[in-house]
């Protein structure tokens, strides 16, 4: 069995694990191609269906190109959208010119997604993060649980071993699953290339740049590249030494600010 | 080894987990590799040094690893990370192992999945306790390939005849495990000598440096012929009714004819169903999904199996378990255990003995398990379940309490019945109905002016079961009431000869008997049995296919019995001249709800036998 199929394996495992287990579950959808692929796999893990909604925590700050990503494929694909805004915030006027990247991605994202969770009731949240991507990542679990407060507490998780996860679960909290858990950059482009799964514009070369990761507008910069096609992406990320998220501010805006942004509750 | 890459082919990752005593260089080590291999990102290594600068102080290759800024504090690694570089051979993936006593259960995490460990020891420490405690969880995870790195060589002035007398410490201690030594590499990490790159100090080791020896080792997949299909769930988004799961052994296909455990339903495949996937003969461990020829209910933790080659289904067995957890684990408790898709109540009922980390040494005798320590333990579930003791997906389970994983297991090769027999073929005509004549037992029972009836006596060698039944004969004939007893010597020298006393044939025996009974009954008469019967789950079948069965437990401690002993087969099982010999060295599962109970060492014959006569009486056997 090749790398990619074992891969796509276990992540299946994974989401079906979650299904059986959450009644009212969430994936989370930002139109990056982490979360492109979930959804891919979870078409896979239930031939061709989306059993649960899709939840998009929208900043109101993305790049037009990834609205018209959503939309499109929230047609296509035929899922049950689910939009999610912080309107306390943005009528507070927290922005990204009058307010630090830490705050706008603390109100944005995941007090938005605190209230979401809270306004819909979910037990169960799929979330694309993989391991590789960063270092407090690095430490998750593929079910992790959030307490009432959407807290993560990364010194206290249970073991996962054996293909066994931690299904069972105090009263109020929620769970975050990670089926990409152990994925890396380069897997989920080979994975994009062989199912030929559609990808948001903005990750292939325009003039000499492209994005490689996709956040909001304000706090994400492209990188020079010149690769037009997944294939060139591919080649591209085998020869470089940057780190996957090196263009995004809220990453090094403070020493230590994503592992507090996700203990938080960040995703 | 370059890190960047001139081999990303779609080969699976190597992985690697490195273990070894707390200081050992475990974290330096894979700081050492990353960096000599020029796979840490620019940004990384700048943070580093800066750090370094900071603290006025060396370069710390540990720091590489240290992503939170409590490990930094602390300087110990708290938690697993996955570090993944390659050389020209092939990529790999490390899971850093923690030093720390409490974070044992993350070492536990991380090598459940690697392919080889990496075993530092420090060469002027040479081997200490946790040396030996991470070599005996390699062993029960079931790691079998061990590369031993000696580090700190620097520290002992390169000294060859230190090097070669560690050698043979680590030697005593991984072959007294049965872990097989890949290679043993004297190295300094922090000087990174003999590492990725030679040193002239250590010239007179002639053979490979530490990344030639881990990229020599060849991976060994596990290659079970057996099919394991564990059903993970069941789908019914159209007109098809999917059962969901993931291959976990062997090969299914369509067309073949798979009976579900513990269930023991069986079918054909008819399709196979994947998604936006051309493949028809599903890869080993892919998750796919089937559909099946018969319509049969089946649900969450059945395991699909080919017909020839079933697991063993039983409620109670033997295993041997880690315990993670900082509450301990005692006899008695209850736990939920999970194997495969299977979920079930569980409780411990024996904890056999407990090995010592430090020794290796197994203590009998304790009630509880601590945290980190290693047991064979013997647990009972609510209900049966499947396991094999070989194929590694349904031999291993985890413990589960209070919302958490506490532990693992490993199930141990003959400790439970094999009743295989029962559901393979067991019938093996078909079409055959039982046929029931004019003169049904209600007219026979008129005749007899009492009903039939079944009256099991089950208990320990020397509880009395014999003589109880003897007695109660001569009392029910006197009352002119029909009745015959089952002796099970007697039976052994006829029906049962072909058996011997082994788990398996101990089942047989039992279920042989159980039908003569119910024959007997059947006919009006009361039929009584005086067998050890050693397993609930047994004894629970003949009352489910029984009208009257009457259960009764006659109980005496193992103690008197042993010193009634009237046979003079305790003192030959304790010699070991018996093997498997109930209450010695194969289990009695006393009955939790027998009809009657009579305890003979504190009940006289004739009491005994009034409370079975009662309870017959109660029951309207007689009048």
């Amino acid at each position: 069995m090749d790398h990619l199929t074992q891969l796509e394996s276990e992540s299946i495992y994974i989401i079906r694990e979650a299904y059986k287990k959450f009644d009212n579950m969430a994936i989370l959808w930002s139109m990056g191609k982490d979360s492109t692929c979930l959804l891919w796999l979870v078409r896979k893990a239930f031939f061709g269906k989306i059993p649960f909604k899709v939840l998009h925590v929208d900043t109101t700050f993305k790049f037009p190109e990834m609205y018209e990503f959503r939309s499109t494929y929230a047609k296509e694909w035929d899922f049950n959208l689910l939009l999610h805004t912080n309107q306390d915030a943005i009528a507070k006027g927290i922005n990204y010119t009058n307010n630090d990247p830490f705050t706008c991605c603390h109100e944005l994202k995941t007090v938005a997604l605190q209230q979401a969770v809270e306004k819909h009731k979910f037990n169960g949240l799929i979330v694309g993060i993989r391991r590789d991507e960063e270092g407090s990542r690095a430490k998750e679990r593929y079910f992790s649980p959030r307490n009432e407060e959407s807290k993560w507490d990364y010194k206290d998780q249970p073991p996962e071993f054996w293909g066994q996860f931690n299904t069972s679960f105090k009263p109020g909290t929620h769970v975050r699953v990670h089926p990409l858990l152990h994925w890396t950059e380069v897997d989920i482009w080979r994975y994009i290339e062989r199912e030929n799964i559609p990808s948001c514009s903005l990750y292939f070369s325009q003039n000499g740049k492209r994005y490689r990761s996709l956040g909001c507008m304000p706090i994400t910069t492209p990188i020079n590249s010149n690769a037009t096609t997944v294939k060139q992406i591919i080649e591209e990320l085998k020869a470089t030494k940057e780190t996957e998220r090196s263009g995004r501010k809220q990453d090094t805006a403070k020493e230590y600010a994503m592992q507090k942004l996700r203990k938080e509750g960040y995703m | 080894m370059n890190g960047g890459g001139t081999k990303l082919s779609g080969d699976e990752k190597t992985k690697v987990v490195i273990v070894g005593h707390v200081d050992h260089g475990k974290s330096t080590l894979i700081g050492r590799l990353l960096y000599d291999s020029g796979s840490l990102p620019p940004e990384k290594l700048a943070k580093i040094q800066a750090k370094a600068r900071a603290q006025a102080k060396e370069v710390e290759f540990a720091y590489v690893l240290d992503a939170l800024e409590e490990e930094q504090e602390q300087n110990v690694t708290i938690d697993i990370t996955q570090v993944f570089f390659q050389t020209p051979k092939r990529e790999y993936v490390i899971i850093d192992a923690p030093g720390h006593k409490e974070f044992i259960k993350n070492m536990v995490c991380g090598a459940a999945a690697a392919d080889i460990a990496v075993l530092l020891v420090d060469a002027e420490e040479g081997v200490q306790e946790q040396t030996r405690r991470h070599s005996q969880l390699l062993q029960l995870l079931g790691i079998k390939n061990v590369l031993v790195v000696i580090n700190k060589m620097d520290l002992v002035g390169y000294d060859q005849n230190r090097f070669a007398a560690l050698s043979q410490d680590v030697r005593n201690l991984l072959e007294r495990l049965d872990i097989n030594i890949h290679d043993i590499i004297p190295a300094s990490a922090k000087t990174g000598e003999n590492v990725v790159q030679r040193s002239p100090h250590l010239s007179w080791h002639l053979t490979n440096t530490f990344i030639q020896s881990l990229d020599s080792f060849e991976k060994q997949h596990n290659t079970s012929n057996i099919l394991r299909f564990p059903i993970q769930d069941v789908y019914r988004f159209d007109s098809r009714r999917i059962l969901a799961g993931k291959v976990e052994s062997g090969i299914l296909r369509v067309g073949d004819r798979i009976t579900f455990s513990p269930s023991n339903k069986s079918t054909t495949i008819k399709t196979i169903e994947l998604w936006n996937d051309t493949n028809t003969e599903p890869f080993r461990h892919q998750s796919i999904g089937v559909t099946l020829e018969d319509p049969l209910f089946i649900e969450r933790g059945e395991v699909a199996s080919h017909q020839d080659s079933l697991p063993f289904i039983s409620n109670k067995f033997g295993a041997t378990v880690f315990w993670m957890s900082k509450n301990v684990l005692q006899k008695g408790q209850s736990l939920t255990l999970k194997l495969a898709t299977q979920d079930v109540p569980c409780t411990v009922t024996e904890i056999n003995n407990v090995i010592d980390s430090q020794t290796l040494e197994k203590y009998q005798g304790r009630e509880i398990i601590n945290q980190n320590d290693v047991a064979e333990i013997t647990l009972r579930c609510d209900r049966p379940i499947a396991f094999d003791a070989n194929v590694l997906a349904t031999s291993r389970f985890v413990l589960e309490h209070d919302f958490a994983i506490c532990g693992g297991g490993i199930i141990k090769e003959n400790t439970y019945p094999d009743r295989r027999d029962f559901f393979q073929n067991r019938v093996k005509s078909t079409n055959i109905f039982w046929q029931h004549g004019e003169i049904t037992k209600e007219h026979r029972e008129t005749l007899n002016n009492h009903k039939g009836a079944t009256i099991w006596l089950t208990g320990l060698s020397g509880a009395g079961k014999s003589t109880i039944a003897k007695e109660l004969e001569k009392k029910l004939h006197g009352m002119q009431i029909r009745s015959y007893i089952l002796d099970g010597d007697n039976i052994r020298h006829t029906l049962n000869a072909d058996l011997g006393f082994s788990a398996q044939d101990r089942v047989e025996n039992i279920r042989r008997v159980g039908h003569v009974a119910r024959l007997l009954s059947d006919a009006g008469l009361i039929a009584i049995s005086a067998f050890i019967s050693p397993y609930e789950q047994d004894r629970a079948k003949i009352r489910h296919g029984s009208d009257q069965f009457i259960e009764v437990h006659v109980d005496c401690p193992l103690q008197v019995c042993q010193e009634r002993d009237t046979k003079g087969l305790y003192k030959k099982a304790i010699a070991g001249e018996i093997s498997n010999f109930t209450g010695i060295s194969a289990p009695y599962e006393k009955p939790r709800n027998p009809d009657v109970y009579v305890n003979t060492s504190t009940m006289t014959v004739e009491e005994c036998v009034n409370s079975v006569m009662n309870y017959l009486q109660l029951k309207g056997i007689f009048l």
